[in-house]
Formats: C-alpha cells, structure tokens, sequence
C-alpha cells in the first residue's frame, strides 16, 4: 500500500534543521535540543546563518553547506525563508518536512499568501509537508522527538494526533508525569498539506501503535476521512475527540480555524459508519485509549466485578447496565468452590463481594478461580483501602492471577493516599487502573464496542433497480436553468418518481368544481392541498385538509383552503389546490438529506407528527448508505416498536423504508446538485406494501461536476 | 404618431418597454424619438434639473438636443410650492410645444407617463386630459398581481377608451403564464382589450449591484474593490445558528447576507454557499480567516456602522425599485421584450392598419 505520508516522516535517516538557534529561549533550540535529547541516531544538521555551535554541534551556514541526501527537514524559520528552505532541501533528496513556524494562515493577510505558496511548494516537490504552525511530531520507537515540547513520553502503544497545539503540550506534560505511554505524537497545525486522514491511514499499519487517538476540531474532507475510517478501524481502534460539538463551540471553532464547522450530527453519523469511537472528553479519551493500549479486546461482553466494598461494586454494576454490558454468570461448580473458602458475609455472586477484611490472598484466592471461569470476558477488580487492606500486594496478585488469562482486565482502586504504590504496580503490570469504577466500565464499554466495529461486514453502497437518472437529471437542469434554486411539489415529485418512488394520485383543482370532479373521478376519500410557490408552510396557513369523502366536504374544503390562504398570504399566487387521493392504513415518516459541508449528503430518517417535532426522534447517517446501514438507520429510533406491529395488524414494511433510504442516498450522490431533500410525509403500508411519498420539497445549487 | 406608455403602478416596466420598442422598432427602420412630459425624478446635470430616467434614455437612444427638450417638466421643490400657491405655471404649453419639436410627421414619438394616470392632476397636467390633447395612442404596462391588476386596467380602459391600444405585462411569474394565457387574455379579449404579451419575472432585472448598494448602505468596502458591478438578486439575514443559516442560504442564489460583524460562522455558511456579497453589520469588519476566504472566493465585503435591520431596511426599499441603468440588464430586459412581446403588433395598432383595433 502507497500512502500519502512517506516514511521519512517518522523514520528519517537523517535530519536538518533550518532555523535551529543557539539562545534557549528560542523555539529553533528547543527542537534541535529534544532532538538530540531524544537520542536520535542519525546525522542531525543544524543550519544557520549566524553559524557557530549549538550545544557542542558546530552549526552550517547555509542550506547549500547541509551534506546530501537529507531525508527530513525541521523549519523553524520564516515563511518567506520556510518556502525557499524547502525548494533547496528538496534538491538534497528530502521527502519531508515539519514546519513548526507560524504567521501563516493563522494570522490571515499575508499569511494566508504564504500558505498557499506552501502548499503550492510541497505540491510540486512532491515533498509532504506537517504544519504550519504546530508543535512538530514525536516517534518515541524511532527516538526521534522534533518538537519544541517540554520533554519525550515513555515508549507505548498510544499513537496521538491533534488539531491544536497547545493541547499537544498539555497532554504530553500530563503523559510524562503518569507515565503513560506513547507511540507517535503528532501535532497537525494548520494542514496545508497533510491532514487527520493521513495521519489515520499511516497510522493503521504502524506496527508501534496498538490504539490511535485524536483531537479534531473539524475535518475538511469528509468524505476522504469517511472512507480511510473505515479502513483504518477495521485493524485498530480510533478514538476521537471532537471539539465543537455546541452551537457556541462550533462559533469558537470557526472563527478559530477558518472553517466552517458541519452539523454535529453529520460528524455523529459519519463517526459511527466510520467505525470511531467518539470521546466526550479528553479525560475519556485517555481513559479509552488506557484500556486499549493495555488490554487484549474482550471476546464477549460478560463482565465479573470483584469488589471488597458493596457500595462501588453496585456502582459499577449500575454503570454497565447503562451501557449494555452483560455481568457474567459464574458457572455453578466454580461458585461452590469459592463459596467453600470466602467467609459467610461474602456474595459469591456478580459483583462478587470479597468483603472489608479481604487480604491480598483472598483477592489472589478469588481471581485463581475466576480465571477459569469459561463464561467471564472481563475482570473489573474493585478495592477501597480499609483497615485490613493490602493495596500492593492485592494489586500484585491482580496482575499475576490474570497473566495471560486472555480476559480482558481492568482496576479500580479508589482513595488517594494509600493506594498511590498500588496503582503504580498495576500500570507497570499492565492493568489499566482507574480513580473511579465508573470510568473503567465506560473503558470497557468501549472495547467492547470497537470489538463490534471491527466484526462488521464491510460497508458497501447499494445498487439500486429501476432508476430513470436522466429523467431526474433532466428536471434538475430546467430548474437550474431557470435560475431556481427550490424546486416545487411537481418537479420535486418527477425527479423522486425517476428514482422509483410511487405517489398517490392527484390533480390541480383551480376551482372548487375542479375538485369536486377529481373527487369523483378518485371515488375514494381524498385530501387536499393549497398550491402556490409563496406558501412554504402549508399547514400553517390552513392549507392541507384531509379524510374528505363526500362531494361537498370536498367543494367546502376547497373554498376554505384558498380563503385562509387568501387572508393569511395576501400577496402569494394562488394556482389552485391539489386533490390526492388519500393513503389509508399506513404510518408517517419522514425521510430527508441535507448535504453537509464537509460530510456530504446527511440522510435522516424519523417517525412523523411528533415524533420528528416534539421528541426529535430521529437518526442520521451520512451517503452512500449500505443496506446494513439503512437497516440501522429505522431501528435506531426509540419510536421503532411502533414500526414492528401497528394497530394491531400487520407490522409496517420495514424493507419498504430501507429500499427507500437507499434511493435517497443513491440520488444524492447522484446529484451532488441537490442541497436538501424532503420527503415528509411518505406513508409506509403493512409488510409487502411498500411506502408511499406524499409531499416532497428540493433545494438545488449549481456545482461543478 | 404617439404612442404613450402609461402604467398602472410604480416600477412596472415603462422605461424598459421604452428602451425596448425604441431599440426594436428602430432596428426595423422606423425613427424613434422620446418624450417624458412630467419627470419626477429631478437630478442636477450641468447645472440644469432634469429627469434621471428621462437623460438616460435619451443617452441610450442617442435623443439630439438638451435635456430639457426630453422631459420639459422636472418637478422641483418650487414647482411644487408654486402649484400649492395657485401661481399661474405654464406647464402644459411647455410640453406641447416640447412635443412639437420632438418628433417629425412619419416619426414615432414615445411619451413616458407617471406612475398611473392620475400623477400629475395636481400640476394641471392630469394624464388622461394630456394624451387627448396630445392625440396619442396607450400601450398600458401593468405588473401582474391577479384580480388587482384587473381593476386598475378595466378603470384604465374605460377613461382611455379608444385611445388605448392594449396591455402588455410584466414580472410575470412562471406559474402565473398558464392562468394568463388560459384565462386572463381570453377575459380581456371579451373586454375588448388586447393583450400584447408578457415578460416573464427575470432575476437579472430584479438585481441591484453592490455598487449601488454599497451607496445607499453609506457602506465601507473591506474587500472586492474590483468586483462592485456584480449584481445582487436578493439578500438573507443571517441571525440563526448556522444549520438553519445553511438551509436558507441554500434556497437563495446570488444573494448578499446581512448579518453582525462578529458572526463567523454565519459568514462562513455564506460564502459556503451562492453568496454575492456579505454585508456585516455594527461596525465590526471581518476576521483575517474570513476576509482571505472572501477574497479567494471573490465576494466583496461590506461593513456598515448601523445594526441589521437598518440594512434589511435599506435593502427592501432598494430592491422594491428597481431601474435599468446597467448594460447587463438593457441587453437582457430588450431580449425578454422581443421574445415575449407582440412589437410589430403594437406597431400596426398604433399605425392603424390593424384590424383587430377597436
């Protein structure tokens, strides 16, 4: 596999560092110091015109002094100096470069000049480019730290990129002081070359890195990140936290980036399809990435908790129902046994209940023979230091008792002062150990999740039959032709027929004669809809009346749409009304898209009436859907129950909705013209009936192809 | 022959219909000269008060003479005291004898009127009495807005009588063309009024540019010096959370976006989408990031001192009114007429070789 990212990035065989200084306080010695700090085993050049020594290392010149080949550069120089640098170096055999310096994009002006020759320079060096404007990167296995942060995390499993900088700086200062370790660190800046995805992509197949974790603050490729996602959590775990998931936060968000920030919904869905598990926070985002890094993934979801206390095991065991995790059963013989040697005051059940007075060796005693138990997938060991309590030595039997077990294992030793040793056995032993019991069983949630994720079938886009696209199209261009940008009732109805939806019957009445004769015509029950392109909202103005079965009802209906629509709309254009015959004996839904900035067409899916209005009752996914996916989409609802059997006859015809789905994703990206979709309501009819659309609404935009 | 252009309300289309049976007409030979007796719309030229709409079809029809001698009244704030003061003014012989000079027998003269046929009473210069004096024949432009334009046109016909020579309609929306043509011609026919087609609603004439808009907001140009000409069709107000502004910034093509100068998002969701010109209220000017972007995308931003609704104000009353001053919208406004208006018709009729003329 080619990837965007070349392996000189992380494993360069030698470096030059343009920029680099001899003052401390300067960022250009901070870089060149870890970098020599860190150990790094190749050829470092220092480069700069005032020449001399930097820390014992004579300095160069200039570029052209730097001995070729040159596989990485660090600038810490600049702009003008930073495009020019890269031109040289790229002479010299280099394939990448981290540019640590700012006042490009960021300060806007000028600036954003110097980033697009940047990208312009790194386009046609074919040189990739980290940066602007960040932090530089860590390769704790390559021992190669070119940042300006304040030291180098311990060696680990956790790989870590980030949107902002500072946030870098933070979490490292925090790594290194709970010792927890790290593969790689990336610090993205402003990505005028290199991006979040291929940072993911590279990092897939990095042998170094057990888990991937991120900050973004938004993603300028959806549909790339969409898809490299996919790929890359089907062979490890990526957890992400995503900033700006608030109006207020995204407002910050883009006047911070520049970028517009899309819907938190869009990000939702497409991290979901994506395979990402989505971190609230950054506490939560280390916590996962803690039990991953440490962990095998569970091959169940049966969890057992071993507790000295009944108050946190109760905790925990409240915290995993929340989550959907089973508690394991503990098989009967097994049970016995335990019964036999635990004191009468403890439960052999789950949370099993080793009470205050439990030593070291009845934890040790305990985990022996749950290590057997078939039918526990993971261990949650609880301990409260009370007066009999060896926190060390029950934290050592913990990690010798479950060595190997192949169960997935996590503590949680609650208190501070007395349990500090404790806890540092059990993160040197491997255990990831937590303040709260809670946190461990959302930890665990997690795995279980990704382990889900990574059984999934991978996703594809769905083929549909029976699609008249040029029919679609055609509609589409007259439209745009014409300058329109939304589409009415009829033309909105012709595109979604060519797409294979069936409407009721219908005719436009100008008068209330008119309708009584479609009425007759239809000889069922009908409704009937006031039209005109200045009326958005029909039934705000009295427009819609439904269930009309007798002549007269029909002919009143008629003078009473157009009069409320007459008082309430003085100026709108009245064409006439609609008459439709009536769809009985289904349940209203409502389907629509909406093409999200950086995601694409964001299908939606919910119950009508109040459902959608009052409960917002709806999921999101993002195009193209595959069937498993739509599938999800319609039992995702809390209001699905109502699907699988209505009014006590046959359930709703749930193939119907997905099929449905599918069409509207297909169309979508079929038109990339359409801005918004609606098909609102579409009725589903019982098992084998199918869906019918009412009304539908359409934006369109000119795009370019 | 004289042919008068009367309307039934303001900003319906006379000055295009003007422009368009001049340049029309004159392409096939006939000479065609403009009048406007009573202008209403006073400008300073060289010194001299003149109608803004009058000098700039004489400009574009290439008219000889002063101009004075296309719109010989120009109403003042004096001429309005005078009138008030009972002062003896004159006025009518001005036009007739502006009248005279204008045309020459085998010519066709255009005479622009007021707003409808009643400006002007107040002067002496009551519409209706002029075209008797004058003997011209009326072409009636009428924006089309259902049964109300029905009155005006019926009350019209019946103070015209066989003066008028028919009705042509204008900013005719597309869902509106089938009840025209089903309905409405055959129920003036019946009257015996003669419809002589009907221009469709254009987004182009219905736009302003951001120069014009910029004057009238009193706004300052942060960025898109260059690009003032572009034309703005309609304008949003961006005071939501940005889903919401996405959705309806969707809806409108070339529109300019009102919205606080403090709001990046919102900015943001504009130029994400069809946006012409981003208008930013309170004083506030866009952040570096923004003006970048706007810059790349080529949208001009505007800053203005007041807040939002000042804007929105501004920007309702500019696009209610709209004239035909740029090249852009001449050449389109000359096009729509001859494709969807009976010209050689009107001509007939108003040579009287027509037999379908009452």
């Amino acid at each position: 596999m080619i990837f965007v990212i070349p392996d000189e990035l992380f494993h360069p065989k030698s470096i030059a560092v343009v920029g680099a200084s001899r003052r401390p306080e300067k960022v250009g010695h901070g870089v060149f110091a870890n970098l020599l700090r860190a150990g790094f085993p190749g050829p470092i050049h220092a480069v700069n015109p005032r020449g001399g020594e930097i820390l014992g290392r004579p300095v160069l010149p200039s570029i052209a002094e730097v001995p070729a080949p040159v596989d990485l550069g660090v600038f810490v120089v600049p702009p003008p100096d930073v495009i020019d640098g890269i031109l040289r170096l790229a002479e010299k055999g280099m394939k990448a470069a981290i540019v640590i310096s700012a006042g490009f994009k960021e300060v806007g002006g000028e600036g954003t000049d110097w980033e697009k020759a940047l990208s312009e320079v790194a386009k046609k060096t074919a040189v990739r480019v980290l940066g602007p404007n960040c932090l530089g990167l860590i390769d704790t296995h390559a021992r190669l730290n070119a940042s300006f942060a304040a030291g180098t995390p311990p060696a680990g499993a956790i790989a870590f990129f980030s949107q902002s900088g500072a946030l870098c700086t933070a979490i490292l200062d925090w790594a290194i002081g709970e010792g927890v370790g790290f593969s790689k660190f990336v610090s993205l800046g402003n990505q005028a070359d290199l991006s979040e995805s291929d940072v993911m992509e590279y990092l897939a197949d990095d042998a170094d890195t057990r888990v991937i974790m991120g900050y973004v603050e938004s993603i300028n490729d959806g549909i790339r990140f969409l898809r490299i996602a996919r790929e890359v959590t089907a062979k490890k775990p990526v957890i992400l936290v995503k900033a700006g998931t608030t109006a207020t936060g995204a407002r910050a968000a883009s006047s911070h980036t520049g970028s517009l920030a899309g819907s938190d919904r869009a990000y939702a869905a497409a991290f979901r399809q994506g395979g990402i598990l989505r971190a609230e926070t950054v506490e939560d985002l280390f916590d996962v990435a803690l039990g991953f890094s440490m962990q095998p993934i569970p091959p169940g979801d049966r969890l057992l908790i071993l507790t000295n206390a009944g108050g946190p095991g109760i905790l925990a065991a409240d915290t995993a129902e929340t989550l959907g995790i089973r508690l394991a059963e503990i098989p009967p013989d097994l049970r016995s046994s335990l019964s036999r040697k635990l004191p009468p005051t403890a439960s052999a059940g789950n949370p099993l209940d080793l009470v205050g007075d439990a030593r070291a060796d009845r934890y040790r005693f305990a985990l022996s023979v749950i290590r057997e138990a078939p039918t526990i997938d993971s261990v949650l060991v609880l301990l409260t230091p009370q007066a009999m309590t060896e926190p060390e030595a029950t934290a050592r039997s913990v990690v010798e008792s479950l060595a190997g077990s192949g169960k997935t294992v996590f503590a949680s030793f609650l208190g501070e002062t007395s349990v500090v040793g404790a806890r540092r056995i059990l993160s040197s032993g491997g255990i990831p150990q937590y303040p709260v019991p809670e946190r461990a069983v959302r930890s665990l949630s997690a795995m279980i999740r990704y382990r889900r994720i990574r059984e999934r079938v991978p996703a594809r886009a769905e083929e549909m039959p029976g699609i008249r696209r040029e029919e679609a199209a055609s509609a589409i261009r007259a439209a745009l032709a014409a300058g329109r940008k939304t589409l009415g009732e009829e033309e909105s109805r012709g595109i979604l027929s060519a797409y294979g939806f069936l409407f009721p019957r219908h005719v436009l009445a100008r008068t209330s004669a008119e309708a009584v004769r479609a009425f007759g015509e239809m000889g069922r029950s009908v409704a009937m809809k006031i039209v005109s392109p200045d009326i958005l909202h029909k039934t705000d103005v009295g427009g819609v009346r439904l269930n009309l079965s007798d002549a007269d009802a029909v002919a009143q209906a008629f003078v009473e749409i157009t009069s409320s629509a007459r008082r309430m709309v003085s100026s709108a254009w009245i064409e006439g009304v609609s008459v439709q015959e009536m769809v009985t004996g289904g349940r209203e839904l409502i389907i629509g898209m909406n093409r999200d900035p950086q995601f694409g067409p964001l299908l939606m899916f919910g119950l009508g009436g109040i459902y959608v209005e009052v409960l917002k009752d709806v999921s999101f996914r993002v195009a193209p859907l595959s069937r498993p996916e739509a599938v999800e989409m319609v039992r995702e609802i809390r209001s699905y129950p109502l699907l699988a059997s209505f009014r006590g006859s046959a359930p709703a015809d749930e193939g119907g909705i997905v099929d449905a789905l599918l069409r509207i994703s297909r169309l979508s990206l079929d038109f990339p013209e359409i801005q918004e979709l609606d098909v609102n309501p579409i009725m589903v009819m019982p098992k084998g009936r199918g869906v019918r659309a009412i009304d539908c609404r359409m934006t369109v935009a000119e795009v370019r192809r | 022959m004289r042919l008068y252009i009367a309307s039934t309300s303001e900003y319906a289309g006379k000055t295009l219909f003007a422009l368009a049976l001049a340049r029309l007409w004159g392409a096939s030979g006939v000479v065609v000269r403009y009048l406007k007796p009573l202008g209403k719309i006073p400008v300073v030229e060289d010194g001299k008060v003149v109608d803004e709409d009058a000098s700039f079809l004489a400009r574009e029809l290439g008219l000889p003479g002063p101009p004075e001698s296309v719109c010989p009244v120009v109403i003042t704030q004096d001429l309005v005291v005078a009138a008030y003061r009972g002062e003896r003014l004159g006025l009518k012989d001005r036009i007739r004898s502006a009248v005279g000079n204008a045309a020459s027998p085998g010519e066709v003269l255009l005479l622009g009127g007021t707003a409808n046929l009643r400006d002007g009473i107040f002067l002496g210069l009551s519409p209706l009495d002029l075209i008797d004096d004058l003997d011209c024949r009326v072409l009636l432009v009428d924006r089309f807005s259902g049964e109300r334009s029905m009155d005006q046109i019926l009350w019209a016909a019946g103070g015209l009588g066989g003066r008028l020579l028919g009705v042509a309609f204008n900013r005719v929306r597309s869902s509106q063309f089938p009840f025209l043509r089903e309905t409405v011609t055959p129920f003036l026919a019946g009257k015996g009024i003669r419809v002589f087609g009907a221009v469709p609603s254009d987004s182009v004439l219905e736009s302003v540019s951001i120069r014009t808009l910029a004057e009238n907001l009193s706004a300052e140009t942060a960025s898109g010096e260059d690009r003032l000409d572009t034309m703005i069709e309609r304008f949003c107000v961006g005071a939501m959370d940005v889903d919401g502004a996405l959705r309806e910034f969707r809806r409108v093509p070339r529109k300019a976006v009102v919205t606080g100068g403090h709001r990046a998002d919102i900015q943001l969701a504009a130029l994400e989408t069809d946006t012409r010109c981003l208008v930013l209220t309170g004083g506030v000017g866009p952040n570096e990031r923004i003006l970048s972007l706007a810059r790349e995308k080529g949208v001009p931003v505007l800053v203005v001192q007041e807040d939002t609704l000042f804007a929105i104000e501004r920007f309702e009353e500019l696009l209610g009114r709209i004239r035909i001053r740029e090249p852009e919208k001449i050449s389109r406004g000359v096009a729509l007429v001859r494709t969807n208006v009976d010209v050689q018709g009107i001509l007939s009729a108003l040579r009287g070789d027509d037999s379908s003329r009452r």
